[in-house]
Parts: C-alpha cells; sequence; structure tokens
C-alpha cells in the first residue's frame, strides 16, 4: 500500500516537473484579441491612432511574452495573465475614446456642413445682387461655375457624411468653405464698390 | 522504521536523479528567441506608428508578415518537446522583420520629407496657374468645358491645400493627382490658344501704327479698337484723345469667319453709317464697311479649302453701338459701348473715319506682364 502510494507521488511529482506549473490562459488571450478587434471595428485606428498603436503592440508583447513561458520548461503564466487581464479595460477605454472623438467630429462637421450651405444660400443672393460693370459679368458666370462645382462637393460631403466617414466629410468641407468665403468676399466687394459710388 | 528506509533512499535517488534529469533539460533546451522577437515587435511598432503602413506599405507589409511567421514558427517550435525545439527559423523571421521595420522606418522618413517639400512646390505651382488663369483668361472666351475643368481643378487643389496643412501628406498627394491636369491642361491649352492668337501681332501692330500716322498725316480722327485690352481709343490727328471700354463678340477670340460665329473682326475699315434713333436698336451706332476686300477674299479661299463649308455665308453688318456697359462680351459681334461714350464718339467722328480692329495693341509678354500687376 505505501509502495503504491509512494509510487503516485513519485509519478505525479514526474508529471509536473515535466510539464511546467502554468497554463496557458488562452480565455485571457481571447479576450484581449476580441476587445483590440472591437477598437479596430470602432474606428480606434482613425480617431485615435496613437492609444489604438499603442493597444496593438501592448497586444503583441503580451503574446511574445505569452511564447516566452511556453518555451520555458518551468512555466508561469501569471504576469502574462495580468498583462492580457488588464488589456480588456484599456481596450475599452480606447473604443470609447475612438468613439467620443468620433462624435466630436461628426458634431462639428454637422455644423460646418450647416454653416457652409448658409454661405452658399448667401452667395446665391449676393450674386443677383452683385454689380455687371466693366468684366462683373463675365468675372460673374466665372463665380457661378465655382458655386455650381461648390454645390457638387457639397452633395459629395454629405454622402461621405451619411458613410460614417466624418473625418473625410470635414476634410472636404473645410475646402469647399475656403473656396465659398473666397467669393462671397468677393461678392461683398464688388457690391460694396458700387454702394460707395 | 526499517522498511520504510528502503523506500526514501528510492525515492531520494529518484529525486537526484529527476532533479539531475530537470536540470540537465533545462540546461540543454535551446534558448528561446525572446531577445530578437521583442526587438522585431518594437521595430515593427516604431514603424506602425511612424505611419510606414501608407509610406512604405510593401516593405511594412513584408515586415509585419515576418513577424507573424516568427511568432508562427515560435507557437510551433513551442508544441515540442523542449528538447527538440529548433528556433533558427524564429530567429531568422524576426531579424528579416527588424530589418525590414527599419528599412520601412527610414523610407518613410525619406518619403515623408520629400513628399512634404514635392507637395508644397506643386501646391504653389498650381496657385500660381490659378493666379495666371484668373489674371489672363477671365474675359476669354474659354470653352465651357474648360471653365468646368478648372472649377473643379480649383475645388480639389483647397482640398489638397486643407490635407497637407493637417499633415496628411499622402492624401494631399492624391487629391493634388486629380487636380494637376484639370488645372495644368487647361493653363497649356488657354497658352497655346492664346499664343496662337497672337501669331498675328506683327500684323495688327503694321495696323496699328499705319491708322495712327494717317490720323496724324491727314489731321483726323481715327478710331482704334483693341480687342484684347477691350478698349476702344479716339485718336485726333495722331494722338490719343479718348479712350472706352468696349465689349465684343461672344467669341472675340479670333477674326471673323462666316455669319452667326459671334466673333469681332480684325482689319482696316472705316465709318459707312451713322446710324440714331430710329435707324438703330442699339441707340447710337457707326456701320463700317466689313466685310472689306480683303474678308471676301479670304471668305472665299476659306470656302475653297473647304474649312468652311459650301453654304457657309459671309457675315455683315457689324457696327460700334451703344447699349454697351453689361461687363460681358455679348454682341453678336459688333463692338459696343455705354450709350454715354457712344455720345462723344458719335460726335466725334463722321462717315469714312477710318475703324482699325485689331486683336491686341501690345505683344503678349507684355500683355501677360500687366495682367500680373506690372505697370
Amino acid at each position: 500500500m505505501k509502495r503504491s502510494l509512494f509510487s503516485g507521488i513519485i509519478a505525479v511529482a514526474i508529471l509536473v516537473l515535466m510539464t511546467g506549473c502554468g497554463k496557458l490562459p488562452q480565455t485571457q488571450i481571447d479576450a484581449a484579441k476580441a476587445a483590440v478587434e472591437a477598437a479596430k471595428t470602432a474606428q480606434a485606428d482613425i480617431y485615435a491612432p496613437a492609444e489604438f498603436t499603442q493597444l496593438q503592440d501592448s497586444l503583441n508583447a503580451a503574446l511574445a511574452e505569452v511564447e516566452v513561458q511556453n518555451s520555458k520548461f518551468f512555466k508561469s503564466f501569471g504576469d502574462v495573465t495580468a498583462k492580457l487581464e488588464a488589456l480588456v479595460p484599456t481596450a475599452t477605454t480606447v473604443t470609447e475614446t475612438a468613439g467620443v472623438k468620433k462624435e466630436e467630429v461628426r458634431v462639428k462637421t454637422e455644423a460646418l456642413i450647416a454653416e457652409v450651405n448658409a454661405l452658399v444660400e448667401e452667395n446665391k443672393g449676393l450674386i443677383t445682387k452683385a454689380p455687371k460693370g466693366k468684366e462683373g459679368a463675365a468675372a460673374l458666370e466665372e463665380i457661378k461655375n465655382e458655386m455650381t462645382v461648390i454645390e457638387t462637393a457639397m452633395a459629395e460631403a454629405a454622402t461621405i457624411f451619411a458613410n460614417g466617414e466624418f473625418m473625410a466629410a470635414h476634410d472636404k468641407v473645410m475646402a469647399v468653405k475656403e473656396n465659398a468665403t473666397n467669393i462671397n468676399t468677393e461678392l461683398k466687394e464688388a457690391i460694396a464698390k458700387v454702394t460707395r459710388r | 522504521m526499517k522498511k520504510l528506509k528502503p523506500l526514501f533512499i528510492v525515492l531520494l535517488v529518484f529525486i537526484i536523479i529527476a532533479g539531475m534529469g530537470t536540470g540537465a533539460v533545462v540546461l540543454l533546451s535551446p534558448e528561446p528567441p525572446a531577445d530578437d522577437v521583442e526587438y522585431a515587435r518594437l521595430a515593427l511598432s516604431e514603424a506602425r506608428s511612424a505611419n510606414a503602413e501608407a509610406y512604405a506599405p510593401r516593405t511594412f507589409r513584408q515586415a509585419s508578415l515576418q513577424y507573424d511567421s516568427a511568432m508562427v514558427n515560435w507557437k510551433l517550435q513551442n508544441r515540442r518537446f523542449i528538447l527538440a525545439r529548433d528556433y533558427t527559423e524564429v530567429v531568422r523571421f524576426a531579424r528579416l522583420s527588424s530589418g525590414n521595420s527599419a528599412k520601412a522606418l527610414s523610407q518613410t522618413r525619406q518619403s515623408e520629407t520629400s513628399l512634404k517639400s514635392q507637395l508644397k512646390k506643386e501646391i504653389a505651382e498650381l496657385n500660381s496657374i490659378v493666379g495666371g488663369l484668373a489674371n489672363l483668361y477671365t474675359r476669354y472666351p474659354l470653352p465651357q468645358d474648360m471653365r468646368n475643368r478648372i472649377a473643379r481643378g480649383k475645388m480639389l487643389l483647397s482640398e489638397a491645400v486643407v490635407l497637407f496643412n493637417k499633415g496628411a501628406y499622402l492624401q494631399a498627394n492624391r487629391k493634388l493627382r486629380d487636380a494637376d491636369p484639370l488645372l495644368r491642361n487647361s493653363w497649356e491649352r488657354a497658352n497655346d490658344n492664346l499664343r496662337n492668337y497672337f501669331s498675328s501681332y506683327k500684323l495688327w501692330v503694321k495696323w496699328w501704327n499705319a491708322t495712327i500716322a494717317e490720323s496724324k498725316q491727314k489731321r483726323i480722327a481715327v478710331i482704334l479698337v483693341d480687342k484684347f485690352a477691350g478698349k476702344c481709343y479716339l485718336y485726333q490727328n495722331g494722338l490719343k484723345k479718348a479712350e472706352y471700354d468696349a465689349e465684343l463678340g461672344m467669341h472675340w477670340i479670333g477674326d471673323k469667319r462666316q455669319r452667326g460665329d459671334k466673333a469681332t473682326p480684325e482689319g482696316l475699315y472705316h465709318v459707312t453709317r451713322k446710324l440714331e434713333g430710329k435707324s438703330t436698336i442699339y441707340y447710337k451706332a457707326l456701320l463700317i464697311n466689313y466685310p472689306n476686300e480683303e474678308d471676301k477674299v479670304k471668305f472665299s479661299q476659306e470656302v475653297a479649302r473647304g474649312s468652311l463649308p459650301a453654304n457657309a455665308r459671309i457675315g455683315g453688318l457689324i457696327e460700334i453701338h451703344g447699349h454697351g456697359g453689361k461687363g460681358t462680351d455679348w454682341t453678336d459681334g459688333c463692338v459696343a459701348l455705354t450709350d454715354s461714350d457712344m455720345d462723344r464718339l458719335y460726335k466725334a467722328v463722321k462717315v469714312g473715319t477710318p475703324v482699325t480692329i485689331v486683336g491686341s495693341a501690345l505683344p503678349l509678354d507684355e500683355v501677360i506682364r500687366r495682367r500680373n500687376g506690372g505697370s
């Protein structure tokens, strides 16, 4: 009886020695990978790029650490498990940050679109009041051409915005705003000159 | 107790053997490639942070794939018995990845710097083209499709500038690639057209100077029209007496070739009739002898050559008349002045007064210099 007990103890000891004492934290690995993927789906790579790169790198570092432990005879996954677990709330924060920034850009772009649309409408009104003196009518024709392009660009920006690409829409509307503002200034100056006479 | 002793000895021996065995395994097992992989990961991360994915996509992708290969190989080796593991491939992939990450980073830094300076230069060039187009061609009858292309090009240029200013050089570059042909081709086509138009400049100057000389010699009034300047001049005894803004045919560039082409003719003419009251619908008018003999010959030659259709008809009824001041070139080929200017001109001339119409009284270089702000 005692002999078999000793044999059992020896067998367990051998098994423990051979396999090491750590268990691969697969659940934590999967959770961390899923959290990083969720951050990417939330466009963290666009709206919080630095934080997302850092997050991705932390995941890579943790996965490398898992393999370091796997390479050892005596495995210890304690530290890396903690790192992997910590990655999940970090990824959630990055996802939330991206969401907040995206919403900020959305609101900003929406306001910008409204502002430029108002400017376009104002320009349409100014065109009717603009003088058609020397070269005035020719210049107005050119302005009308540019206003057609501006309206097309605004329609494109609205489509991009509707597709959820708020940053791209913002950049486009900023360019439109510059052109629309130039036209507005040009028209106002021309009208002011005539009024002064 | 006595029975336990041999067992204890066996256990002790076993533990010693197991310990020695474990020690041997630990000592003989290959060193995990942690440092190489760590170095590769850091290099890849640095390249990613520098946006190498966009600036050096091929090299970065290679580095990324090689890093993944290193990790996959490492995992595979770790599944084998500890003494049978071989990390050579892992190390090889990790080192290749590090090398490519470093290369991608260097390519990124170089590309970004050179792209930035290239974009800056191109934006300046295209802005100068936009300025040139505005200075030279606002009144010039460019084809509508070209005007549309210019307007689209200007919009794309603005988008490129917005992206450039926020450091998104690759996106700015894409916008510039679209803007460039629209603006540059329009500019080149317009300039070719203009240079071609000014090829008659020597003849125009000859007419211009001859008309002023005639005014001086015969002590008479003459009318000169500079189409490019959009001006009508009254000379008396060889001296400029008045200058009026003139509006021309809708397609005023080029000589008049046939009826309905809305071009203003170029040549040496004279007033054949003075019209006012009910004889004209344009307040007051000075009818000129278009087509003159030279115009008729040119027209016949064009029809004979086939450059004009056989049923084409030569134009006529070209006048200097009132109702101008619309700010655009709107006539069917006549020269329109404001009614008040027409009053003054009408009073100063008579039937027979020479009327010389030229494309430009100034050479093209001078026109460009003045339009660009030279005095």
